[in-house]
């Protein structure tokens, strides 16, 4: 029988396993955001347009993701936005109406309704003046959502295009706000540097609600993320320009509190949501590790390399990674293997690999529900770092994980279909609008809390 | 019809108690019910951005009388919060009203700032809560000199601008039958308002705490002095 149990609201201030019984549909998002448990209904692809393939622009690609439904597994909605953005990352807002993504060479952001019609998403709005709103910030990229607004961090500036940067903050309807520059050597913005590095590089953003903490990470400027990966590789000046670190803010007052050395490109950030946890992750894409970002005995923010990723010497080039919701699985796709790896983080101090398998012939993102038993991966990571030829696969692919190995369910082929490359995917559900989702064959809410936890 | 009234007006005080219950009984709670784990950013050592307009609308208050939102805020800072009385979630509306209280019984230890301080809270549930109901819950949470309205709309169509203005997610879910249901899943969302009608912060259950509300608060006076 389906079950469909629905929670609007959750996060981390308290200790979840004692107070929520079903949680979100992501373990990776905003611990603001209005959360569905059970059954996704879609799975949004942000995707890249390619020339040759399809109509060659980016697209909102919808899959049905309900095995209830006579369509599950296929695509069943293209939203093409009119051109080639080098479409990368998305995220939905506090009560999941709309789904921002960005463009990180044309700096637009795109803003889809995906509560109208959730089959159906529509473009509701395209943000076209980020750099200039924001004072000189390039590459919108994590979109993550904040009471009533979007924080979007962004990779470069319209100075020099390097990895100097900051955030931006908007309200739900897409208005500017304000913008949070990274601390950098040469203005700490009441910072402490504590190692090496202030290179003011951006990239992912997290926080740690029950803490009032943010955490940022760094990544590399327009002039590396648009370059050829090829060339980019024998560019010695260009591999100059990689992040080397973190920073600790203080979320409340968006103050940069202490900039933390984590050499290597630390891409994405994953939050333990127990708040007895006090740490996250990251794993750094040069150096193959996976990193503690943790808060030590004397209430100080630390990082410190916990455990490689592989084998470090054969650049394997981790890219996404995502943590259970009970905090103890964390699941790490490394791009040039094309492979997904699980590793036992129980003891966050010294995680344990415990089960790999390749995937594709390249990989990026991975997205899991909120019991962890599906796992979606995805194939993109930028336009011109993607393999060539024959090594391009452009996926989506759902697997089964029961706790010991995957078992894969479907595959949908973004080339086959005309769509192009595969980037970031966001669930979405009926449910989550008081709604039945009307294409399934059992189609019945058999349980909703109300606010059902914290946010 | 008078027994049916009865009986909601001692829900609402039954809610009422079980929201004072709830401040003994904090353990796995939203932070409001509690401590704070973490000392927040000192009143004025930060910046509170403007991030939208506020909205107005025609409300229904506890005597029926018709109101403006604007008028009810007059030159205030406002803290709006929406509700409903039939909300059951200990860290839905309990919550907010309960840190509302708390906000006040701080105000009302230090009655100058009473005179530039309002609070809204505004039912999204007019089917139920009647201006009796609204004025059942005055009655539990009002006190001293800070001015706490409890409000309440003559129909969805002057509510839904309200709710759609300021983003307040809320909806009755049917089930499998097509009936709509008497809950509301909603997001708990608590707003603050400066006295130029801007929305300055916008509070959810892991940070509405009225340490945070009223360094924010001071904050925002702090700014009014500077101006």
């Amino acid at each position: 029988m389906m079950k469909r149990i629905i929670y609007l609201a959750m996060a981390a201030v308290i200790p979840l396993a004692s107070v929520f019984t079903v949680k979100a549909d992501e373990t990776c998002m905003s611990p603001y955001i209005a959360k569905i448990t059970g059954q996704e209904d879609y799975v949004y692809v942000w995707t890249l347009g390619v020339e040759g393939i399809g109509d060659e622009q980016d697209k909102l690609v919808t899959i049905d993701a309900n095995p209830s439904s006579d369509t599950y597994g296929t695509v069943v909605n293209v939203l093409s936005v009119g051109g080639r953005n080098e479409a990368h990352h998305s995220g939905l807002s506090d009560d999941r109406k709309y789904l921002w993504a960005g463009g990180l060479d044309t700096n637009q952001i795109f803003i889809f309704d995906i509560h109208s019609d959730p089959r159906t998403p529509t473009l509701h709005k395209v943000i076209t003046d980020f750099t200039d709103k924001s004072g000189g910030l390039v590459g919108p990229h994590t979109f993550y959502a904040l009471p009533g607004r979007m924080l979007v961090t962004a990779l470069s500036n319209n100075v020099d295009h390097g990895g100097r940067t900051g955030m931006a903050e908007y309200n739900n309807a897409g208005e500017f706000i304000a913008t949070h520059w990274m601390p950098t050597d040469s203005d700490l913005r009441g910072a402490t540097k504590s190692g090496q590095f202030a290179d003011g590089y951006g990239y992912d953003v997290r926080v740690k609600a029950d803490m009032n903490v943010m955490l940022t990470s760094s990544f590399t400027g327009w002039s590396n993320y648009m370059m050829d990966f090829g060339q980019m590789l024998q560019d010695g000046a260009a591999m100059q320009r990689f992040g080397n670190t973190m920073i600790v803010w203080d979320m409340h007052a968006r103050q940069p509190k202490k900039v933390l050395d984590v050499p290597g490109t630390p891409l994405e950030i994953r939050c333990a949501w127990d708040p007895s946890n006090r740490y996250c992750f990251t794993s750094t894409a040069l150096t193959s590790q996976i990193w503690l970002i943790y808060e030590d005995d004397q209430g100080e923010w630390q990082a410190k390399a916990v455990a490689d990723i592989g084998d470090p010497s054969s650049i394997p080039l981790p890219v996404d990674i995502s943590i259970t919701s009970d905090d103890k699985g964390l699941w790490v796709d490394t791009f040039l293997e094309g492979k997904a790896r699980y590793y036992d983080i129980s003891d966050p101090h010294a995680p344990k690999q415990v089960y790999e398998k390749v995937i594709g012939k390249q990989i990026n993102m991975v997205s899991q529900s909120w019991d962890g038993k599906r796992v979606y991966f995805s194939s993109s990571l930028l336009g011109n770092w993607d393999k060539l030829g024959d090594d391009d696969e452009q996926y989506v692919k759902l697997y089964h994980w029961d706790g010991e190995q995957l078992d894969h369910k479907w595959t949908v082929d973004f080339y086959a279909e005309g769509l192009g490359r595969a980037h970031q995917m966001r669930f979405g559900s009926y449910a989550l609008y008081g709604k039945i989702n009307p294409n399934t064959k059992l189609a019945k809410i058999d349980e909703i809390k109300v606010n059902g936890g914290l946010n | 019809m008078k027994s049916v009234r009865v009986r909601q007006i001692l829900l609402v005080f039954v809610l009422s108690l079980s929201c004072t219950a709830a401040l003994v009984h904090s353990a796995s709670r939203g932070p409001g019910w509690g401590e704070l784990s973490y000392e927040p950013p000192a009143a004025g050592t930060y910046q509170l951005p403007v991030i939208m307009s506020a909205t107005n609308g025609v409300v229904l208050k506890d005597d029926h009388s018709t109101a403006n939102l604007f008028d009810l805020m007059s030159d205030r800072i406002v803290f709006l919060s929406f509700i409903f009385t039939r909300c059951s979630d200990v860290n839905g509306c309990p919550l907010a009203n309960a840190v509302l209280y708390k906000v006040q019984s701080r105000i009302n230890q230090r009655p100058e700032l009473a005179k530039d301080v309002a609070l809204l809270s505004i039912s999204f549930d007019p089917e139920f809560d009647t201006p009796e109901i609204i004025s059942a819950l005055k009655k539990s949470f009002q006190r001293g000199v800070v001015d706490w309205e409890f409000l309440t709309t003559d129909n969805q169509s002057n509510l839904q601008p309200i709710l759609d203005g300021y983003g307040q997610f809320a909806v009755r879910p049917h089930d499998e039958h097509g009936v709509q249901m008497d809950e509301y899943v909603h997001l708990l969302r608590v707003y603050l308002i400066d006295k130029k009608r801007h929305v300055r912060n916008i509070y959810s259950v892991s940070f509405l705490h009225p340490d945070i509300l009223m360094n924010d608060l001071e904050t925002l006076l702090l700014e009014s002095q500077l101006e």
